[in-house]
């Protein structure tokens, strides 16, 4: 007879966050012609493909709610959109073709920087040639994903967990009056990794959505290969033991990267990737199975007295939603052609040329009667929010919302949708006059003022879901 | 690729060298089979119908590192899947008899068992149960696997690079949960855990990894008493998988896990186990894989102009200090007011017989030489290999022993290790575990107070006797 057997803990259940919902996911291989214009680095003499050292993907993730309108979450292994015509000359013909509205696509770039060049206008340049082809094949892929995602969509179970990986270090390091990119050992660095698995409701695996903050800068102006940089390994590890698509969103990231980097290595890269592969893979083995809790059963008078948490089903939680936001953000005293052309008149011409096209394509669609604001997708996903918005947003603006909602698993993706397609440091990096704060448009505060209003929307929508699901009664 | 000809070249960082914590010794790394007989008695669960072990799961292992020192002296760190080292009597008598046959003196092994409470326990005094016969066999092959381990070690003695690297893992939880008014041992929801990961990559000159060290804390207990298999729980799974990638032995070594064990575990289930050896393999996977390379350091190259302002770091070869100083440091520590056997006969009448009988047992052969109100000494080493500290003790620690000695000297590489070496193999709990009250706090003989002075004095050697890291 166990005299303890009555005794219980204050809390006899303890359930993982999770999320319940019709959903799909999809990848497709979009390879680009070798020969294709890359043109990352302005430090790079050559700004055209020599072949593949990874495949280039991308992976398409549909939700579809109770109320029937799909939400689509895509990634795509490219570095970034220059300018908005670059962005919707392929977001607007993937919306267009999947015929629906902007707001229900979340168009994500992985952020590598030695994947194919984005723009739209460099049919003249070397390589050039072979953009406008390779980007409607990459078009029609896409939207092939989404579509066979959304075929193949089932009711599935999303567990999400957090876990810690310490591939990113911090990238701003002062060298005495002013800042450089480079790895800075006295800053430690964000190491969240979020990870979400994907199941049907046999338990099978049907993908893994893994969010992580760091530039994929490994390969740089010595490398000539196109590659998702360690995203490629990181990926290929993952799916291997999970039989599965894994979805890769780059956190922000804007003052994060590898320390070991600007390399023109590929088995770095690789080496980069498995330091992420093997932290994801941690995270899902540390997973309860798909759609179960632990409730605490009973003692067990052994060599110690023991209580015993016995695995059992649930329903994971099904409030979703999707909002937008649009910031309001102060903007820069933005100098003339001329004045940039003057400011970097004594580094290298090509690097110049790179910097002053950047600095101008920027602000088309961006900046409308000298202001600015900035656009933010938030979805919630049963206990998990996902913060999608185009910039570079440095670290804070993922800890900062962690911290302040510690009750919900947070995605937090930089270089999704547009415009807004720069860099949103911190006050000290204008302070120290860091390339982030002069590659951007915005002024000092844009950060603070981006979290506030997300954190604030995020707050109202939690709110609202909890109304609606009173009211419906489900949950 | 820095430029020279940069306007920018003259902008460099504070510090131009960068590397993580490195050792340069002479060490041999091996590993010898122990796995006993299928049919031996295994496991050390009260709750357990049974005692004969009825397969295997993984096989048993002793990994030996010898390390050697400039006069040709040798001490060794055994990792061994064993529970523990039984009573005193028999785990003395098991470490005289290899230290006798290895000729070295008792401080110059540590001798580590990873806990696992799936294994058979080298004990000969406990009550006859089927499959006890085989106990003092498997006695023998221990001694025999750990002397031979030891002499392949250091046979394979060659200059190495080591680096040394935290990571993180998340398999522990905090397994000290409030029922009312007591606490039972079971996942606690409310209090983090320590997740330090301590891992060290042994390399030879050619930069070729031929061994891995990790320590970690963990209970194994994701195997119990429905297990019916030889098993050394997680570090089975975990160690299987960093030596098939490594292709080299890896050395387990038990953190302070007192307070820590898997979130589900007491299972019947081999392949949760699994699970939960993957998740400590692919988080010591990652910690490997974000070193630098062997013997090499991080210097800084200089400014780039591109899209922005670059700075490069570039690996270069360093050597890390070959520094080794070893001692032991006997910690006074007064011994609790213990009841009586009788009493505690009394306190535990209605259990299940066998768990009675379990408990009994322990408490019997554990006080064996220690009185109450005595003060006696708990032996510490502490071994200071290059830039990694390694803290060894007999006891089973909470995971504060390590936090607090980690938390005091930042920036030092410090493995912690529990049930290392007799005597003293009963647990160190932090003083509100006596106020809980935890199980930990009524089976150790120790009064509160115990653990707080182990860390005071082995923070005060370290700090007294070992020096800062030293980048050139």
């Amino acid at each position: 007879m166990n005299s303890k057997a009555g005794l219980r803990p204050e809390k006899v259940l303890w359930e993982p966050p999770t999320a319940r919902m019709r959903a799909g996911i999809s990848q497709k291989e979009i390879n680009p012609p070798i020969g294709i214009r890359t043109a990352s680095w302005g430090a790079a003499k050559k700004h055209v493909s020599t072949g593949v050292h990874s495949a280039i993907t991308t992976t398409a993730l549909v939700v579809i709610p109770e109320d029937g309108s799909a939400n689509y979450l895509v990634t795509v292994d490219w570095g970034w959109w220059q300018g908005q015509a670059d962005d919707l000359a392929v977001r607007g013909e993937v919306i267009k073709a999947l015929g629906i509205e902007e707001n229900q696509l979340m168009l994500h770039l992985t952020h590598t920087h030695a994947g194919p060049t984005t723009a739209s206008d460099v049919a003249h340049e070397e390589g050039g040639e072979y953009v406008a082809s390779y980007h409607a094949k990459a078009i029609s892929q896409i939207v092939a994903a989404c579509e066979h995602a959304h075929d193949n969509s089932v009711v599935a179970n999303i567990t999400w967990a957090y876990g810690k990986c310490d591939l990113a270090v911090n990238r701003d390091l002062s060298c005495g009056v002013e800042d450089v990119l480079a790895y800075n050992p006295d800053v430690p660095a964000d190491d969240t990794l979020t990870v979400g698995r994907i199941c049907d409701e046999s338990g099978t695996v049907l993908g893994v959505v893994v969010n992580y903050a760091c530039h994929p800068t490994t390969l740089a102006w010595a490398n000539s290969k196109v590659s998702p940089d360690f995203v490629g390994e990181a990926r290929s590890l993952v799916q291997a033991r999970t039989k599965a698509p894994m979805l890769f969103l780059q956190g922000a990231s804007g003052d994060l990267s590898p320390r070991d980097g600007f390399s023109g290595d590929t088995d770095l890269a690789d080496k980069n990737g498995r330091i992420l592969g093997f932290a994801t893979l941690a995270v899902l083995e540390k997973m309860l199975p798909s759609a179960t809790r632990i409730r605490f059963t009973n003692t067990v008078e052994s060599g110690a007295l023991l209580g015993e948490w016995i695995q059992e089903p649930f329903n994971p939680k099904s409030p979703s939603g999707a909002i937008r936001i649009d910031v309001k953000v102060p903007l820069q005293s933005l100098p003339s052609i001329e004045e940039l052309q003057e400011r970097w008149k004594d580094i290298d011409a090509g690097a110049r040329e790179t910097r002053i096209r950047r600095a101008m394509k920027l602000r088309a669609g961006y900046v409308i009667d000298g202001a600015a604001t900035h656009p933010v997708w938030i979805w919630m996903w049963g206990d998990a929010v996902i913060v999608g918005q185009p910039g570079e947003a440095y670290s804070q603006f993922q800890t900062e919302l962690r911290r302040r909602h510690s009750d919900h698993v947070i995605l937090v993706l930089n270089c999704t949708n547009g415009p807004g397609y720069m860099y949103i440091p911190t006050p000290e990096a204008y302070e120290r006059v860091r390339y982030q704060a002069w590659q951007t448009l915005l002024a000092t505060g844009s950060l603070e003022l981006i979290i506030d209003a997300t954190d604030k929307a995020i707050k109202s929508f939690l709110t609202q879901i909890q109304i609606e699901i009173r009211t419906r009664g489900h949950e | 690729m820095a430029a020279t000809d940069s306007s920018n070249a003259f902008l460099t960082p504070r510090s131009v060298v960068w590397r993580e914590d490195m050792s340069a010794l002479r060490l041999g790394i091996a590993q010898v089979d122990i796995t006993p007989p299928i049919g031996i008695e295994s496991g050390v669960w009260g709750a357990s119908k049974h005692s004969r072990s009825e397969s295997v799961h993984h096989g048993l292992y002793v990994s030996v590192i010898a390390r050697e020192d400039q006069l040709g002296g040798r001490r060794f760190i055994a990792g061994i899947d064993l529970c523990v080292l039984g009573c005193l009597e028999c785990g003395t008598n098991l470490l005289t008899r290899i230290t006798h046959e290895l000729g070295i003196d008792e401080n110059d092994l540590l001798f580590s068992s990873s806990h696992s409470h799936s294994t058979p326990l080298p004990c000969i005094h406990r009550s006859k149960k089927e499959g006890s016969e085989l106990v003092p066999g498997f006695i023998d092959q221990i001694v025999m696997g750990t002397v031979q381990a030891c002499e392949e070690a250091a046979k394979n003695i060659q200059d190495v690079d080591i680096t040394w690297k935290y990571g993180r893992c998340d398999l522990a939880v905090n397994r000290d949960l409030p029922c009312g008014s007591e606490e039972v041992v079971a996942f606690n929801p409310d209090i983090p855990a320590d997740d330090t990961l301590a891992v060290g990559r042994i390399a030879d000159r050619a930069g070729n990894i031929i061994g891995t060290i990790a320590n970690y804390a963990c209970h194994p207990t994701t195997l119990a008493w429905n297990n019916r298999a030889i098993s050394p729980d997680y570090v089975g799974e975990a160690r299987g998988m960093v030596e098939a990638s490594t292709g080299a032995p890896m050395l387990f070594l038990q953190g302070a896990s007192g307070d820590l064990s898997p979130r589900s575990q007491y299972s019947g289930e081999a392949a949760l186990a699994d699970r939960h050896g993957a998740n400590l393999g692919h988080s010591i996977l990652a910690t490997l894989s974000a070193m630098q390379s062997p013997g090499h350091e991080l210097r800084w190259n200089g400014i780039v102009d591109s899209g922005a302002q670059l700075g490069e770091w570039l690996e270069v070869p360093t050597r890390g200090p070959s520094t080794l100083k070893e001692t032991r440091l006997d910690v006074q520590v007064r011994v609790k007011e213990m009841r009586s056997i009788e009493e505690l006969r009394e306190e535990w009448a209605g259990i299940d017989p066998a768990a009675l009988e379990e408990r009994i047992q322990r408490a019997v052969r554990l006080r064996l030489g220690y009185e109450s109100g005595q003060l006696v000494t708990h032996p510490v080493w502490v071994w200071q290999w290059g830039e990694a500290i390694f803290v060894a003790q007999p006891g089973e620690a909470y995971s504060y022993l390590q936090t607090e000695l980690r938390k005091r000297n930042p920036g030092r590489m410090i493995f912690v290790m529990n049930l290392t070496n007799y005597p003293g193999l009963f647990y160190l709990p932090t003083k509100s575990a006596y106020v809980a009250p935890a199980y930990q706090a009524w089976q150790t003989l120790l009064s509160p107070g115990c653990i707080e002075e182990v860390v005071e004095q082995v923070d005060k050697y370290m700090k007294k006797n070992i020096e800062g890291k030293k980048v050139s």
